[in-house]
């Protein structure tokens, strides 16, 4: 038997991510962990991952947000070597 | 026509987020459930997530269990839960199950741990896709110490939240 359409996801951060974190938990401790904690949440739900995932989506309600412009910060961070 | 449903299932693609965090799906290799065997308070999709993370990426529950084996970090986390469900409660945000839990400080993991069950699963719970039983009302009742009633209500708030979300 195997399980049909349903995908599971997994949120993970970078090493320099980590590192970044590490540094703004000797920093400032409450907003590191304010940040931790929400990346937590957001890993407890699977339809926003998904929706996060899904080109083009946007959420015009409050909280709203755009997909398209983490694409944007993908275009950027590539070709971050390059601008420096 | 079929250029039309290339393009669709184009943008539907999911997108490698080079930035991080990153959201990966599983489901290349589908796990196979064995019916024959025992039962276990296992998910197959969050073993294969914990067993396969990208490299150079780590699963931010794993980063949180590295940080909660330090007790102060421990209690920045709780607190900083805690902020989290004030912060919800004070946009408007009708109470939840996920707000009772970060009320009382504590992780989807420890709550799941606490009953017995998988966080995969307890997920679910949280975001109105799988009905609860009877004892394990009961237990979240004790673990984050409300009345039966706030519990209840906050049961009803998800479900309408996960209909609202689906339409």
């Amino acid at each position: 038997m195997r399980y049909s359409q349903s995908r599971y996801y997994s949120l993970a951060i970078h090493q320099d991510a980590q590192d970044d974190l590490e540094q703004i938990f000797l920093i400032d401790e409450v907003a590191a962990a304010d940040i931790t904690v929400f990346f937590e949440e957001i890993s407890g739900n699977q339809d926003l991952l998904s929706r996060l995932t899904s080109r083009g989506y946007c959420h015009y309600k409050d909280p709203s947000f755009d997909v398209d412009e983490w694409q944007k910060l993908e275009l950027v961070d590539t070709t971050y070597g390059e601008l420096n | 026509m079929t250029r039309k449903i290339r393009e669709l299932k184009e943008s539907s693609r999911p997108m490698k987020l080079l930035t991080s965090p990153a959201i990966n799906p599983l489901d290349s290799q589908m796990p196979t459930v064995n019916l024959t065997a025992p039962t276990q308070n296992t998910d197959p999709y969050f073993d294969q997530a914990r067993r396969s993370p990208s490299q150079g990426f780590q699963e931010i529950r794993e980063v949180v269990h590295s940080y909660e084996r330090d007790p102060s970090r421990a209690e920045m986390l709780a607190k900083a839960r805690k902020r989290f469900a004030q912060t919800c409660n004070d946009i408007g945000m009708p109470l939840t199950i996920a707000s009772l839990r970060l009320r009382s400080g504590l992780s989807q993991t420890k709550v799941a741990m606490l009953l017995g069950n998988s966080q995969s699963s307890y997920s679910l719970i949280e975001v109105g896709q799988r009905e609860m039983l009877y004892k394990t009302f009961e237990k979240l009742v004790d673990i984050f110490q409300v009345s039966r009633d706030e519990l209840a209500q906050a049961i009803k708030n998800t479900k309408s939240l996960a209909q609202d979300s689906s339409n």
